[in-house]
């Protein structure tokens, strides 16, 4: 038995006042040292599953089957289970201390560990995790992606021979994600730790993962190694979890279908690198070159006008007051009705403080901002926009309808964003993909010229993210300008007319969004990237055809 | 040019001391000090024991707060020190040398003397709370509370944490609101709601990581070892604080300001009783004095 790591058999789990089963009849063994790697649309059970694998956080509810670690039932034992560790989604609000070393030995003092013992293990893993810098900060100046590694740090102090990851990226920027990634890889292959780790999509952790299990409904639908999981994924009929696959293994999919040739597990590539390895082996790069992959083909958008400027922002510089240096210096934006600007960044290169000018939320010491009609504003956390108990009162309320041409709009928006079985649910309960839809319709209700959306894709899954980009086109088709902040530039790709990268407190380039990324080389997406001397002009996936 | 275009702050005077002995210094040992200062001020009243504290705390300010910020906080506190000044002056209608009079009152030398006074010595104690904010810093503080309540020290630290927390969330949402057009009568409802909804998440954290596991077993983490330098600083505080006290009760450094006032007797001083507290106003600059010398050599 010891063989195994971890072992569960026949789990299933139905919360209290539900009959419908979150988990049915699971059957797992996980090996020491494995990476497993767990992905499924969201409600398919994924956060359920993992709660189920540290005694202390199980959920209530009816619970059948067995969790073993070792040879011994979780259950079985009243002391603490220290031989897991579990990581959550938000950076935030796992984070109980004031002190970044008062977080780190929080789980050692609960043990009561002597001082002594602490103080070695502090310095053992902080110079595992190099964040030497930080130990003396407080939690909250940290930026999320540091917060992360610290709830690493603080999570593996117990030496635990398991790491449980509940979708640990999700808030992260795209260069946080790879430094947390490599880490993870580093506890895997250095100390041996096995690790079970759920994901939205599979993009960061497939490459260096050793299994990939796909939930459904509470089931095991797919499980095996990250290659041939992809292949079955792809050659499926399944076209809303193809969108978790990485767009580099969907770009080879796309490709293989106009060179009319099946899918081969073990060619399947993950990165840019395999990608170009294989469109210029010999066997395909051929049939690529007459498969007409001609820029002319490509979705190239047209120059489009967009008319008079309806946002004009104007060599702007802001400093936070006590802060040593212009956090915008000469920022300048105008942007015309029916267009969507993304601005990408990458942390503290001021992109947030430029959307608070824009929106007059900070003042600036020169320059000026004009916007042409009225203005709204959704912010990360998008729940901090609801102040009623349900969706139909954000929705219908007085604040926002104040007459009956609103309230058809209203109901009509409910129809369009589907939005009709959420309509009694408290807006807090909601996932996060469709608080951002509640949002938006409230948004267009209020019939707003320019729209500010703040990182609006981080913690949605890829369909989520698929519904948001159809809902942007609609807002985009009634006039509306929308301006985005995002790390997220596949997404911008996709749905961007312009793109702009902010550097050092200003526009450091801004162009149409095929050449923003045709042009960039180390900031642009994985597709742009891959495609670069092989589909010419390509950006986003869209653009292959 | 990019350099000189942008707006710079001020930086700290003497950095040589910031990180010198005394900020390094176990916080009981610093704890004394400031506990010390307080105490001589308010003990005191003798001007030139005063100055002496006056000085000590402004320098100590300037070596660890920004100049400009510490220039204006004195500015603040001086306009307090003369409102005290002109209460004083103003109420007590005591002493024999009258200064002038109006209405069918009078202001005697004395009471503006003793304003003057109780004004130095309230000033030094908020100039004092400047350096004091900057090194006994919060964890120091608790790290002494928690020797002697651990549990409030605890529960004290994890609410510290929702402080910034709540006041970053209070603006976000204003912010939010603003650009609504709703009223600010929303925000605390969001704010509550918001924050007990990610206290939820921070219980399930703490329980994961074991929180009650060892019960009243459970250990405190701390940064800091009482080492012999530690012991050397606190002897000669405490010597030095002893000698005051001895002093002050044989009747040195106080001067009685009602009773045949003379400008003579208030600045009259004895080297030796004066002493111990000069010497203890200069313990932070205990290693200051030593990297000069070791410069000179």
């Amino acid at each position: 038995m010891a063989k195994y790591n971890m072992m569960i058999r026949e789990l299933s789990f139905s919360y209290p006042n539900s009959d419908a089963k979150v988990l049915n009849n699971i059957n797992l063994e996980i090996t020491e040292g494995e990476m497993l790697l767990i992905c499924g649309k969201n409600g398919s059970g994924k956060s359920t599953f993992l709660r189920q694998l540290k005694k202390e956080i199980i959920p209530v509810g009816k619970r059948t089957g067995e969790v073993f670690v070792g040879d011994r039932n979780i259950l079985s034992r009243n002391e603490y289970s220290k031989e897991s560790a579990f990581i959550f989604q938000n950076p935030d609000t796992q984070i109980v201390m004031e002190k970044v070393y008062n977080e780190l030995t929080f789980s050692m003092e609960n043990l009561g560990m002597s001082v002594d013992t602490m103080r070695k293990r502090v310095a053992e893993v902080v110079n595992f995790f190099g964040i030497e810098d930080l130990i003396n900060k407080n939690t909250n100046e940290l930026s999320g992606g540091e917060k992360q590694l610290v709830n690493l740090a603080a999570a593996i102090m117990l030496r635990p021979s398991i790491l449980i990851l509940d979708e640990p990226t999700s808030q992260l920027d795209p260069m946080n994600t790879r430094h947390f990634v490599n880490i993870i890889k580093r506890i895997n292959e250095e100390l041996a730790i096995t690790i079970i780790i759920a994901e939205q999509n599979l993009n960061s952790f497939i490459d260096i993962c050793s299994r990939v299990m796909v939930l459904d409904r509470g089931e095991v639908s797919k499980l095996g190694l990250p290659k041939k999981v992809t292949e079955e994924i792809m050659s499926g009929s399944d076209e809303k979890l193809k969108l978790f696959v990485p767009e580099i293994s969907r770009m080879y999919a796309v490709i293989c279908k106009k060179i009319h040739r099946d899918i081969i597990a073990d060619e399947i590539p993950f990165n840019v690198r395999d990608f170009r390895k294989w469109a210029k082996s010999d066997e395909v790069a051929g049939s690529i070159a007459n498969a007409n992959f001609s820029s002319e083909n490509l979705s190239g958008k047209e120059d489009t006008d967009f008319g008079k400027a309806v946002l004009n922002a104007k060599e702007i510089r802001f400093c936070y007051s006590g802060g040593d240096r212009d956090v915008l210096f000469d920022f300048n934006l105008s942007a015309g009705s029916g267009e969507i600007i993304t601005l990408l960044g990458s942390n503290g290169s001021g992109k947030t403080t430029a959307l608070k000018t824009m929106l007059g939320l900070l003042k600036p010491y020169r320059g000026k901002v004009m916007i042409d009609g009225t203005k709204e504003f959704m912010p990360q956390e998008t729940a901090l926009l609801f102040t009623c108990d349900t969706v139909h009162d954000e929705l219908f309320g007085k604040h926002i309808i104040d007459n009956n041409e609103k309230k058809d709009e209203a109901a009509r928006l409910v129809e369009i964003f589907n939005l009709n079985e959420l309509l009694e649910r408290h807006p807090y309960d909601i996932s996060e993909g469709e608080q951002k839809k509640v949002a938006l319709a409230i948004v267009l209700i209020k019939d707003a010229n320019v729209i500010f959306l703040d990182e609006p894709t981080a913690g949605l899954d890829p369909i989520a993210k698929k519904s948001l980009s159809e809902i942007l086109k609609f807002i985009k088709s009634r006039g509306k300008t929308i301006i985005i902040v995002s790390h997220d530039v596949v997404f911008a790709s996709e749905n961007s007319d312009r793109c702009a990268l902010i550097f050092d407190g200003a526009i450091s380039v801004i162009a149409e969004t095929k050449t923003f990324f045709t042009d960039n080389y180390f900031y642009s997406t994985d597709v742009s990237m891959a495609a670069k001397g092989i589909i010419d002009g390509a950006a986003c996936l869209e653009d292959i055809r | 040019m990019e350099v000189l275009k942008r707006r710079r702050q001020g930086y700290r005077l003497g950095s040589t001391i910031k990180y010198s002995e005394f900020y390094n210094l176990h916080p009981v040992v610093q704890l004394f000090y400031f506990a010390g200062i307080v105490a001589f001020s308010v003990m005191f009243n003798s001007p030139i024991y005063l100055a002496t504290i006056f000085w000590s705390v402004l320098v100590l300010g300037l070596v660890y707060e920004f100049p400009m910020k510490v220039l204006k906080l004195v500015g603040f506190y001086v306009l307090i020190g003369i409102v005290i000044v002109a209460a004083n002056a103003i109420s007590s209608q005591r002493g024999t040398n009258v200064l002038f009079e109006y209405w069918d009152s009078f202001v005697t030398v004395e009471s503006i003397v003793f304003g003057i006074l109780s004004a130095a010595a309230l000033v030094s104690i908020m100039i004092m709370f400047i350096s004091f904010n900057k090194i006994v810093v919060q964890d120091r503080f608790l790290f002494i509370f928690s020797k002697v309540f651990p549990t409030i020290a605890f529960i004290l630290m994890m609410t510290l944490r929702w402080i910034p927390y709540l006041k970053r969330l209070t603006t976000e949402i204003t912010g939010v609101r603003k650009i609504q057009g709703m009223g600010a009568k929303t925000i605390g409802g969001t704010v509550f709601a918001y924050g007990a909804e990610s206290s939820m998440a921070s219980a399930e954290s703490m329980k994961s990581r074991g929180y009650g596991t060892a019960g009243q077993k459970r250990t405190f983490y701390f940064n800091y070892k009482f080492k012999k330098t530690d012991l050397i600083f606190l002897l000669v505080e405490l010597f030095l604080i002893a000698l005051n006290i001895i002093f002050l009760v044989s009747g040195f450094g106080n001067v009685e300001i009602y009773k045949n006032f003379s400008t003579q007797k208030l600045f009259s001083i004895n080297i030796l009783t004066y002493a111990p507290l000069m010497l203890f106003c200069l313990i932070p600059y205990v290693q200051f004095f030593q990297t000069i010398a070791k410069g000179k050599r």
